[in-house]
């Protein structure tokens, strides 16, 4: 982050542009909770300057779309003031940064169109002039998206921390409210969504592993079954390996939730315990392990040529999403306190096996694309694969010294297609008998029933069964 | 911002950043047989890859096989790859990069923050 030191400043109007873009990224990597009411404070100098600097710019369309977010963060701004949230206050320096940044290149614009013979907007601009705006139009456009996506973060955290006081029905700190915290996110988000339909963002959702607070309960059965629809479109389609493989690590990542969240729910008492630990668990053990040993041989012949079908990279981003808001915590796994604030854990766990109930037939499908002669795989890829003696000598016929030069995508390796299929057929296997351990039926005990005792040892991991608590509006001394 | 990379450096930049991608989601995946919370940052990680290579042309998917990763890669574990794959991006300004980067550094962004022990 530069300290700009305003009288000194040397730096051209796009160096300042820049030095905004590297200093709201710089913002990206920290949104503690902590730092959610001075971020909205600033928020309204970064929206002020960017439009001053919009404003100054040749702009031979006339493009409203920053008149809009002005619109919106001066509607925002209004509110605030009217409600005394967040209230005085430190901004946050991150983005006065890029506030001063772009208030000083608005300052330059401005200076040297009053410098200059009075701008006429009809008439025909230098092409140069033209792009250097457009260019920088979208820097600074992309400054805002990354500004608002900061605030908006760093809000989402907040949100969730007041929620959790609320829940526990204790009171909320003087100066916090709930509901103006979370109308503030929802505000900031409108400007997240329109700049990055600006920029173009085409994944604004799932791409960012978008955590909604509360989580959305329809979200992951809807996102689950629209990964299972897409799936197999996929394999319906042209078979390439980029796509197998990126089905195959979405379907361990369904199985790993799956015991994530179902161990919470049989710990609470919400499914049979003895079933879950004795059964359900080392059944989606297996199916992990399986799955992932198709992923390590399939793997090498891809290198680094993983362009999917885009169809099926959104539904894998967005059960990615769904899944990771529900059983993650940073990098390490949500507490089980957190995963009960977070969802209806028996819907989940439902919706999870329910899931999984498609795992055969997938696999199956999958063996008669590894099948196809049409499947291909990278010649390097292959070629690295013959080199590690994953295919025996003199079994790689199909690859050329030239298809290796060129990285060409070619028939996969006769020996390498039949270790995909044994692989496959083990997922099948295990598959099925995770069916028949009821891994893909847990079952459910009414809620309020108290666990049946296990035996041995797992009376430690015995608990009462827990209702979840309401999730909005919470109780507390909301302002 | 057009529709494809307005300079070859900025191309290069984009695709060793995938690289760097794909290298992070392997080394994730390694590192999730002795820690199974890591898969799932692993596999955003080259859910992300995935989604940059979609910026490029696509009749260069090959090229990324040839990215010679810089030597002092080779120590860093998954995290501080997703973080040299973020910082390989400020290299150059949005506008020399595709529509659809800003979503895609975006993501990126959150994977740095997401991804920290």
């Amino acid at each position: 982050m530069t300290i700009p030191d305003v009288d000194n400043d040397q730096r051209s109007v796009g160096e300042l542009i820049l030095d905004a873009d590297i200093t709201s990224r710089d913002a990206l990597w920290d949104s503690g909770k902590d730092l959610a009411k001075a971020r909205v404070r600033s928020w309204g100098e970064v929206v002020e300057a960017a439009a001053d600097l919009w404003s100054a710019m040749p702009d031979r369309l006339g493009d409203p779309t920053m008149s809009r977010i002005r619109t919106l963060s001066d509607g925002l701004q209004r509110t605030q003031r009217r409600t005394q949230w967040p209230g005085a206050g430190d901004g946050d320096p991150h983005l006065e940064s890029v506030a001063t940044s772009l208030g000083r290149a608005a300052e330059l614009v401005s200076a040297v169109d009053r410098g200059g013979a009075s701008r006429n907007l009809s008439a025909p601009m230098p092409i140069d002039v033209l792009h250097d705006a457009e260019a920088a139009r979208t820097r600074l456009m992309h400054v805002v998206y990354v500004c608002a996506h900061s605030v908006g973060t760093s809000l989402d955290r907040h949100v969730e921390e007041l929620r959790g006081t609320l829940d526990q029905r204790k009171s909320l700190d003087r100066g916090d409210s709930f509901t103006r915290a979370q109308a503030a996110r929802q505000r900031i988000g409108a400007v997240e969504r329109i700049a990055g339909a600006y920029v173009g963002s085409r994944w604004p959702q799932a791409l960012t592993g978008e955590h909604r607070s509360p989580v959305e309960a329809a979200r992951l059965e809807r996102a689950l079954a629209r990964w299972d629809v897409q799936a197999h479109r996929t394999l319906a389609g042209p078979p390439t390996a980029a796509n197998v493989l990126r089905i195959v690590q979405v379907q361990r990542e369904i199985t790993s939730a799956a015991d994530v969240v179902g161990s919470v729910a049989a710990r609470r008492g919400l499914t049979d315990l003895e079933q879950h630990h004795f059964r359900t668990r080392p059944a989606l053990a297996s199916l992990q392990q399986v799955w992932g040993r198709v992923a390590a041989d399939l793997q090498p012949m891809l290198v680094r040529q993983r362009r999917v079908d885009p169809a099926l990279l959104g539904a894998a981003n967005e059960v990615h999403a769904a899944l990771r808001e529900i059983t993650h915590e940073g990098a390490g796994y949500a507490t089980p306190d957190d995963v009960i604030a977070r969802v209806d854990v028996l819907g989940a766990t439902a919706s999870l096996h329910r899931a999984l109930a498609s795992t055969v037939d997938l696999a199956h499908v999958v063996g008669d694309v590894v099948a196809d002669p049409a499947f291909t795989v990278s010649a390097r890829g292959a070629q690295a694969l013959v080199t590690a003696g994953g295919v025996p000598v003199g079994n790689h016929h199909g690859m050329s010294l030239a298809d290796v030069h060129h990285n060409r995508d070619i028939p996969i390796p006769q020996p390498a297609r039949v270790v995909l299929a044994a692989d496959l057929d083990q997922v099948i296997r295990v598959a099925v008998a995770a069916d028949s351990a009821g891994a893909t039926r847990p079952e459910i005990r009414a809620q309020l029933d108290p666990p049946t005792a296990p035996s041995g040892r797992l009376h430690q991991d015995r608990a009462l069964a827990s209702t979840r608590p309401a999730a909005a509006p919470g109780f507390g001394c909301e302002r | 911002m057009i529709g494809q990379f307005t300079t070859q450096p900025a191309i290069e930049s984009w695709r060793e950043a995938i690289a760097l991608l794909v290298e992070a989601a392997t080394r994730g995946f390694t590192e999730a047989e002795a820690n199974p919370a890591l898969y799932s940052t692993a596999l955003w990680a080259d859910l992300l890859a995935s989604s940059a290579i979609d910026l490029l042309p696509a009749n260069q998917d090959h090229l990324l096989d040839g990215v010679v990763l810089d030597r002092s890669y080779e120590d860093l574990d998954m995290v501080g790859l997703i973080r040299a794959a973020e910082t390989t991006t400020r290299r150059h300004p949005i506008e020399q990069f595709p529509v659809g980067a800003s979503g895609v550094i975006v993501g990126l962004l959150d994977l740095v923050r997401e991804s920290r022990p």
